[in-house]
């Protein structure tokens, strides 16, 4: 599951965002970079989720990466109008970052966690978002610290 | 014969199957309403052409079937009753050939010069069409870059021996000799840049004679023999569902597969959400004309991870012939099959790229799960398109609680009745897709449809009428496209009273409780609120 999927994705219960918890596996998968269709994705996603997603799936080692991503989301009319220029060196380093967590990063296995408690598994890169099959918090096993491959 | 139909501005579109008429007519129009209007020009007019109406002994009025879709009306004209060809006007070849090469269900698209009741009357006008600088001025501009040009015979359907096809053309010989004298053109049967001339005949029926001939500039095919992007364009054919790794029973034709991808308008770069994906074959479609993200959900978690023989089959391959793919094999591009949807394996075998592979996720449509983003005008997704389980080869089914603590992939499930998941289906398309953004979906009926069989939705406003495929028995499925309006989102339809019952009153739906009919058993409810 890329981390564009996972900003599309709600608790079934409670219809909150979901956050990306207990990341045992990660595959980052090279793609053609397509800063038009970053663009075109811009507005539709809600970035707080993915700022907090993209924090969660971070190796250490791309710690300078989450640097690039602003707190408030950046300003799409301003970045079109550069793409339309050709203006757009100087939001390069952000659509790159965007494309690198966006497109190129995927959720093998790990936990959905919704603020309420519930717990969905993503398991061999396909969530299960069923009501039924959500991990209710008494009932969690204990998890031992994640281990990070990308 | 009516005259002023040799209009400047006329196409003439020849449709594939004429079985599938009605599917043709909703692509062109689908795809129309997607090409790029020209600002200015004479063709870029804003507002319809005066309607040519029916020629000849029309029975069909494409005037009404035209008015029906919600784009801005071409001139369409259908020319008798069991003719497969169809005019239009308004729009500039540039247009017509971005057209053809996006549609399955198009065999040619021509733009007409002249045509008579007989080839000696159409070459005699085809010689006072092109009078003076007219032909190289307005019939082929292109006069001067191409050496060499051929005819294009099409009798619609009725077998002509060669010796005949030679008498149609020896009628032409005028024409010819002005074409040789005045722009230096050969006949070439091979040169691929050749200009083609199409030489068309109109029957009544396959086994009457001649009733009308058309000739006209050919200007492109239709895309399915070379769907998908020009250089990689391979005809639907080479994705046919025999051929692939992994599919199921009820796995969409890949034909169908295309024109609902056409019908669904979608381009390159758009979010293509299928919410009972299955095997994901309306996805491959939508990979294969260029959608830049692909999501699927289904409730059945075999059919995602492509293990179990229960309900699907599987063409054995060698990750699947025990059941389960061995972990850690490497497929052909370096990646471990057993960390990747099932499907896949088909967009991997077709050699579409890694970013167009899709994602899936289990989940009910019953329980929304895709998050709608606030504001009326607001939406991420520019196409839905799905063929719900009817109930008969794939259960309409959701979620239902199970006892055991410890979450399974065998999720109980029980049936809902078809109304239920429509209800779910244009709930979810009215609050995530994009204003214009459509709905594209199957819908089974054992009675003709009529927009009373849609539950109520204010947010969703009808393409254009649901085109009529027929199956076995009395059973038919209409595919129905819908468009996200800008309105603002609506409130819950309540076509229910308290315990989920339809009110009374209501009109039973053509697929109503459709599976224990179709079975002929009372025992077996679709509909069961318990």
């Amino acid at each position: 599951m890329r981390l564009l999927t996972h900003n599309l994705l709600v608790c079934p219960v409670h219809r909150e965002a979901l956050r990306i918890e207990q990341v045992r596996e990660l595959e980052v998968i090279a793609a053609e970079y397509r800063p038009e269709f970053i663009v075109r994705m811009l507005p539709r996603l809600d970035w707080g989720v993915l700022r907090a997603a993209a924090a969660a799936t971070a190796a250490a080692a791309e710690a300078g990466r989450l640097e690039a991503l602003p707190p408030q989301a950046p300003d799409v009319e301003a970045i079109q109008a550069a793409l339309r220029d050709g203006q757009v060196a100087q939001y390069e380093g952000l659509l790159q970052t965007l494309h690198h967590f966006l497109v190129e990063t995927h959720v093998i296995t790990a936990r959905l966690g919704c603020p309420h408690g519930e717990q969905y598994a993503i398991d061999g890169g396909i969530p299960n978002l069923l009501a039924e099959a959500a991990i209710s918090p008494d009932a969690m096993e204990d998890v031992a610290a994640p281990a990070v491959a990308s | 014969m009516v005259t002023g139909v040799e209009d400047d501005d006329m196409h003439l579109w020849f449709f594939r199957a004429q079985h599938l008429e009605e599917f043709a007519v909703a692509e062109w129009c689908s795809l129309c309403s997607g090409v790029r209007r020209q600002p200015s020009g004479p063709y870029g007019r804003e507002t319809a052409p005066t309607p040519v109406g029916s020629v000849g002994d029309s029975d069909t009025s494409m005037a009404s079937v035209q008015s029906q879709f919600s784009f801005r009306p071409l001139c369409w004209c259908v020319k008798s009753g069991s003719s497969p060809l169809y005019c239009s006007t308004g729009l500039t070849d540039v247009q017509a050939r971005q057209i053809a090469s996006r549609s399955i269900l198009l065999r040619y698209v021509m733009r007409l010069w002249v045509q008579g009741a007989t080839h000696a009357e159409c070459a005699h006008r085809l010689l006072a069409r092109a009078a003076g600088d007219a032909l190289t001025a307005e019939l082929l501009p292109d006069a001067g870059r191409r050496r060499h040009f051929r005819f294009v015979y099409s009798p619609c359907g009725k077998r002509v021996d060669m010796e005949s096809q030679m008498a149609v053309f020896g009628q032409y010989a005028p024409f010819v000799r002005r074409l040789r004298d005045e722009c230096g053109m050969q006949v070439a049967l091979d040169a691929p840049d050749a200009e083609r001339i199409g030489i068309v005949e109109d029957h009544r029926d396959a086994r009457q004679c001649t009733h009308r001939v058309l000739v006209g500039r050919w200007l492109a095919s239709g895309a399915y023999t070379r769907v998908g992007d020009a250089e990689r364009g391979r005809g639907v054919a080479y994705y046919a569902l025999p051929e692939r790794p992994f599919i199921g029973t009820t796995s969409m034709d890949a034909e169908l597969a295309f024109l609902m991808a056409n019908v669904a308008g979608v381009r390159a770069g758009d979010v293509v959400l299928d919410p009972y994906v299955g095997t994901g074959s309306i996805l491959v479609a939508g990979a294969v004309m260029g959608a830049g993200v692909l999501l699927g959900a289904d409730l059945d978690m075999r059919v995602l991870r492509g293990i179990g023989k229960v309900t699907h089959r599987f063409i054995p391959c060698r990750e699947n012939v025990d059941g389960n793919p061995p972990p850690g094999e490497p497929v052909a591009d370096g990646t471990c099959a057993a960390s990747r949807p099932a499907m896949c394996r088909n967009f991997a075998a077709y050699g579409i790229r890694r970013s167009q592979w899709p994602d899936v996720v289990r989940a009910d449509m019953l329980q929304p799960m895709w998050a709608g983003r606030p504001g009326a005008s607001a939406g991420w997704c520019d196409a839905i398109i799905c063929d719900p389980p009817y109930g008969i080869r794939e259960g309409t089914r959701r979620a239902a609680a199970s006892h055991k603590r410890i979450p399974s992939r065998r999720q109980a499930t029980r049936r809902v009745a078809l109304d239920e998941q429509l209800e779910a289906l244009f709930h979810l398309a009215s609050h995530i897709l994009i204003p214009g953004g459509r709905l594209v979906f199957w819908l089974p009926s054992l009675a003709p449809f009529t927009a009373d069989d849609l539950p109520a939705c204010p947010a969703l406003r009808s393409f254009g009428p649901p085109s009529c495929q027929r199956l076995s028995g009395q059973l038919q499925r209409f595919l129905v496209t819908m468009v996200r309006t800008s309105d603002a989102m609506p409130s819950a339809v309540d076509s229910r009273d308290a315990d989920g019952r339809p009110r009374a009153g209501a009109r039973v739906a053509g697929h109503a409780n459709l599976a224990a009919r179709v079975f002929g058993v009372s025992a077996r409810q679709e509909y069961n609120p318990s």
